[in-house]
């Protein structure tokens, strides 16, 4: 085979400001999906541990901005940070793994308190108590499935569908456009 | 008095004069009137005409009750109708119109209907216009509808923007009068996360309009007090001009919050653990006759025009009512000194029996006959508590004698109480109490606790002696202002038999007119159960209903218009398809490229055709990622494969492929495609496009509610892969320069799958086809989809290959035989799709038992055929009938339909695949296919809907 490596074209690959904010793409941060074969936990928490992850309950988050896991459910997390293979080697057989690093499209919003636009696009309580730093969700937004996870106050992560991921920038430029104008308007 | 607005008081910032048209005409007004406040104040008392009868209105509440004063707001494109003036907050250069009549509002030629009226009572329209039967439909409804009705819409796009988001809180307070004021300070002091909602521009609902105190100051010093606290405290959140429109399951609430922000309506869903219902009470009118002459107002609506807005509603005002409530209007109007000429109270026998005035009151007929001086009725038959809201989760209220109303009864929606008037308290001080009352419970329940401070204040006179309508007197007395009902309606409602209260409501059409009947409801249940002799408690009431104001449908709809509608997909080759200047159509959300057309080709059907030959007879691509990618894991994931599809999948070699068709509970066919094993514990089940996330909620399903003793886990991966569909007699060819390892038949026999490197990139390849060629799908990762087809179609000049699009995909899977979405389409087994064979009976599936129901097993079933058409010069259509040729166009006759139709340009004339009774053994029949819709009628012959490669021997080549 001699013809060119193929290269990857980005969906987003340039910095957004939104208002005061700054949407920034986690396109090249690996994500994988991690499910738990029935009964195994305690082999998988054993694994993860040893791999520097814990295990947290559902709708929160272990981790930093480099290397984290987001556990989705009983059963299911997201890993970010470690590619297939890293996860795989790490894990050995304990888990069923599947990359997601194309699935969806990773962004960053970053230089303030989002949730007043949020509130336009998320039916979550994002309040400080109902949804701490760390902790995440798969919702609906715009009509869209949406993974969010609070880094903290300041720093909310989104991984959109690729498909539909000018859909939903577009989304949020129309929240964070209605926020202003309240703002300014109050 | 300066006109119609007094000289000093009100809540108007009189250093901000506002202008704005009133049909045509230059008026002023001040900040913090509303448009009727203003038109009042101008001097304006016609400002509509009734739906019915175009009788001549004027403002008659000053609330969202409002019955009469519908006007129309703004011009061109944002013209917005049938907006209570009563509502609308006056502001600087508002432009607002008078609707529903012809000529001008003074000179209505509808009022006609007026001089009309004893033939148009209630249900006319059931009983009259019945002869010709063909007259109904096209001269008589169409007249009755353009005579009868609303202001209209500008029929262009709305230009205004409307938005939509969700908001939580510990506790909604419903209503910011002095029990929701209360409410909320006292939840919110207690650091609870509140929500207080009020459809007013200013907190405080009756505060601002009487001239009650508390400790010791004007009402509404210190509503304005309350709600600077409240804003000020981070853990409330105030919402003026919200209307609380709906109550949901979960603790949801509707509001629709108006002008905020230059967003005309925003449409919020509130999630509130508690609710405190403070929603007031509305003030009923008295029905008697000439009650609805422009000048005849509620009397709490004259005190608020007089102490809110400084505006009186008359030169000379006479009162009439049933309550305590009188006392304090003559007061108030005397204070203000305006001359209040004769104050009627029916507990003293008193009564209005008449009124004058061609187009405003000027004179009232009192009980002994006597004719007095009048620009201004003011009218009080008592309060109704604004129960609606309790009643959305079918609640019913419950008459209290005492007061003469309903009230809230003991089945409220979950996290619901109730404070304030809407309960019936009466008084201010009342309603403070029960307002705090409230929230201490709800704080209890949240675990924390509230401290109750009441401030001091008045327990003012209310008592009151029902009194409904004044009987023996001629004329009409109108008891739903908006829709014309009148005292008369409902006895002749009775008269006929429709005494319950929903059989009144709809044959007199009381109360659903678009203030719901919020003045109107309770007096003509009171004149029905008066009729019926039965006490009023017994006639019971109509079911209140979401919403409680009209919300507009664009605050429904939000930002989701026009291209917002929803969201789009769109492929990893939709860069490079829009370089080459592909036609796009909507599948689904996915925009995928229709056809590739090339210099010189004269139509669509000319660049499919070229399409569709260049591929067969070299190489095509095409864009596929938009199928359903559902990759299966885990120790059972072989068995649970084998017991959701129907044909056998436990034996399916790592390394291979297979088509796989799903079946539904009931046995009928559900999507098919096909099912990849790359390891010993993984699949890839490929789905339809259209279905691949109502597939994979299905399997979901299965997994976890059938077979949760299985270790297998689903995730969606249709998003990232880009995948291509490389098919002709060149494509291994085509594929052989890019991919390192060997895809020759041998290495890569017909259905085989694995990972493969793609130019360097990891990716995997599937040999499969649906055009029926010698064909492969080979993916990536999406960020390398646009990569790929460029270098796929690089490589595909060397073959004078070409790209196609879903048009040529779909002649070819026709040409193919293969079934797709007009053929799955819910109705159609496996049987008569052809694919009978593939249900199992070697082992259980979902719907294998349910298909083998004697019923899907008969021969007479629609069955899956090709036609062709006798005069092969002749087009086929999808949706055409199937009749026997000599048989009548009628259902009777119906033996089928056709599914799908397109032109063969390989066989050189148009195929179709159709469902035909018997079809399986009907080969060589001849028939009809009719289409009636386009007019066409043609004889078709029946053939195998494999009109391609029957054998299959182009595909394992």
């Amino acid at each position: 085979m001699s013809l060119d490596a193929l290269k990857p074209r980005p969906v987003f690959s340039e910095q957004l400001e939104i208002g005061g904010w700054t949407l920034s793409d986690l396109s090249e941060l690996p994500l994988v999906n991690l499910s738990i074969p029935l009964g195994d936990e305690a082999a998988v928490v054993t694994a993860l541990d040893a791999a520097g992850l814990a295990w947290p309950v559902p709708g929160q988050s272990v981790g930093n901005a480099a290397r984290g896991l987001l556990r989705m459910g009983g059963d299911n997390a997201l890993v970010f940070g470690m590619p297939l293979e890293a996860l795989s080697d790490a894990l050995g057989d304990t888990a069923w793994l599947t990359d997601q690093s194309d699935t969806w499209v990773g962004l960053r919003l970053t230089g303030g308190d989002p949730r007043a636009a949020l509130a336009y696009l998320c039916a979550l309580d994002l309040a400080d108590s109902a949804f701490p730093d760390g902790a995440g969700a798969r919702t609906r937004m715009a009509h869209l499935s949406v993974i969010l996870l609070r880094q903290s106050a300041e720093d909310w992560w989104f991984w959109a569908p690729r498909s539909s991921i000018e859909s939903f920038i577009h989304a949020l430029k129309d929240a964070f456009r209605l926020a202003e104008r309240r703002k300014r308007a109050t | 008095m300066s006109g119609y607005r007094l000289d000093a008081g009100g809540q108007i910032d009189r250093n901000a004069k506002l202008s704005f048209r009133w049909d045509g005409k230059s008026l002023s007004g001040f900040e913090g009137d509303t448009l009727a406040s203003a038109l009042l104040a101008n001097g304006q008392s016609l400002v509509a005409r009734s739906f019915k009868y175009h009788r001549p209105r004027g403002i008659m509440t000053a609330g969202s009750e409002e019955p009469n004063a519908l006007v129309t707001l703004g011009e061109g494109a944002a013209t917005t109708p049938n907006t209570k003036a009563t509502v609308v907050p006056l502001r600087d250069g508002l432009v607002a119109h008078s609707q529903n009549w012809r000529g001008s509002l003074k000179w209505d030629l509808m009022s006609l209907n007026d001089v009309l009226s004893p033939v148009l009572s209630a249900g006319f329209y059931y009983k009259t216009f019945m002869w010709p039967k063909s007259f109904w439909e096209r001269l008589y409804e169409p007249a009755i509808r353009a005579s009868a009705g609303l202001g209209a819409l500008s029929g262009s796009v709305d230009p205004d923007s409307y938005a939509n988001g969700f908001k939580h809180a510990d506790l909604l307070v419903i209503g910011a009068g002095p029990a929701g004021l209360m409410a909320a300070l006292t939840a919110g002091r207690a650091g609870l996360r509140v929500i207080v909602a009020d459809e007013d521009t200013r907190l405080g609902g009756r505060l601002n309009a009487e001239t009650l105190e508390i400790a010791g100051a004007p009402g509404h010093q210190w509503a304005t007090e309350a709600a600077a606290e409240l804003a000020a405290l981070p853990n409330v959140t105030v919402m003026p001009q919200s209307t609380v429109f709906g109550v949901y399951d979960g603790g949801q609430y509707g509001i629709l919050e108006r002008g905020t922000a230059q967003v005309r309506a925003t449409f919020w869903r509130v999630r509130a653990r508690h609710a405190v219902l403070a929603s007031g009470a509305t003030e009923r009118p008295i029905a008697f006759p000439g009650n609805d002459r422009p000048g005849v107002m509620m009397a709490g609506a004259v005190r608020t025009y007089l102490n809110r807005f400084a505006v009186a509603t008359g030169q000379q005002v006479a009162l009439f009512g049933n309550n305590d409530s009188l006392a304090r209007t003559a007061r108030d109007l005397r204070a203000a000194g305006v001359d209040v000429v004769v104050e009627l109270d029916s507990r003293a026998g008193a009564s209005v029996i008449g009124t004058n005035g061609r187009q405003g009151l000027r004179q009232i007929m009192t009980g002994d006959g006597t004719w007095r001086e009048a620009d201004c009725l003011a009218i009080s038959g008592g309060w109704s508590p604004n129960v609606h809201l309790m009643c959305h989760h079918r609640g019913r209220p419950v008459w209290r004698e005492d007061i003469a109303a309903f009230v809230p009864g003991p089945d409220l929606p979950p996290g619901m109480l109730c404070a304030g008037a809407v309960t019936g308290a009466g008084s201010l001080s009342a309603a403070l109490r029960e307002g705090a009352a409230a929230a201490v419970k709800v704080a209890e329940a949240h675990g924390t606790t509230a401290r109750t401070e009441v401030p001091q204040a008045e327990d003012e006179p209310t008592a009151i002696a029902a009194f409904w309508h004044v009987s023996g007197a001629k004329g009409r007395a109108f008891v739903d202002f908006q829709h014309d009902v009148t005292t008369k309606d409902i006895i002749q409602a009775k008269t006929e038999g429709f005494e319950a209260v929903e059989h009144l409501k709809r044959y007199t059409t009381l109360g659903m007119a678009t203030d719901q009947g919020k003045s109107s409801n309770v007096l003509g249940l009171a004149l029905m159960a008066e009729a019926r002799g039965v006490p009023i408690a017994d006639a019971g009431t109509t079911i209140f209903r979401p919403p409680y104001t009209p919300v507009p449908i664009g605050a429904f709809a939000g930002p989701h218009r026009g291209p917002q509608f929803r969201p789009v997909r769109r492929t990893p080759s939709e860069p490079w398809a829009k370089e080459q200047g592909a036609v796009f159509i909507e599948a689904g959300q996915w925009m995928r490229a229709q056809y590739f057309p090339r210099a010189g080709e004269q139509s669509w059907q000319e660049t499919v055709a070229r399409e569709v030959t260049t591929t067969r007879s070299s190489v095509g691509v095409c864009d596929v990622s938009t199928l359903g990618k559902i990759e299966v894991q885990g120790r059972d994931a072989a068995a649970y494969l084998n017991f959701v599809y129907c044909n056998g999948f436990a034996k399916l070699a790592v390394g291979r492929t297979r088509y796989g068709l799903m079946l539904r509970e009931d046995g009928f066919a559900y999507d098919d495609g096909t099912c990849a094993r790359l390891s010993e514990h993984h699949y890839i089940v490929t789905t339809t496009t259209a279905k691949a996330g109502e597939v994979y909620r299905h399997m979901e399903f299965v997994r976890q509610c059938l077979c949760p003793e299985m270790d297998v886990h689903l995730i969606s991966t249709t998003d990232g892969w880009a995948q291509y569909s490389v098919a002709g007699p060149q494509s291994r060819s085509l594929l052989s320069r890019l991919i390192d390892e060997d895809i020759s038949d041998t290495a890569y026999p017909y259905m085989a799958c694995g990972a493969v490197t793609v130019c360097g990139t990891a990716g995997r390849l599937f040999r499969i086809s649906f055009s029926g060629e010698l064909a492969y799908e080979v993916a990536v990762p999406a960020r390398y989809g646009d990569a790929l087809i460029r270098a796929l179609m690089a490589e595909a000049q060397s073959f004078d290959g070409t790209a196609y699009g879903t048009e040529a995909l779909g002649v070819m899977r026709v040409e193919k035989g293969h079934p797709a979405g007009a053929e799955l389409n819910g109705q159609t087994t496996a049987a008569d799709l052809g694919l009978g064979r593939m249900v199992s009976s070697k082992k259980d599936s979902i719907g294998a038992v349910a298909s083998r129901r004697p019923a899907l097993l008969a021969e007479d079933r629609a069955q899956l055929v090709g036609l062709v058409p006798e005069d092969k010069s002749k087009s086929l259509r999808a949706g055409a009938h199937l009749l026997a040729t000599d048989a009548a166009a009628e259902m009777g006759q119906d033996q089928g339909w056709i599914s799908s139709a397109v032109h063969s340009p390989t066989l050189g004339h148009d195929i179709a695949l159709a469902f035909l009774k018997g079809g399986a053994n009907r080969a060589g029949d001849r028939i009809r296919a009719w289409d009636g819709l386009r007019g066409r009628d043609i004889l078709v012959d029946v053939v195998s809907p494999h009109f391609y490669d029957p054998e299959g021997a182009r595909l394992r080549t």
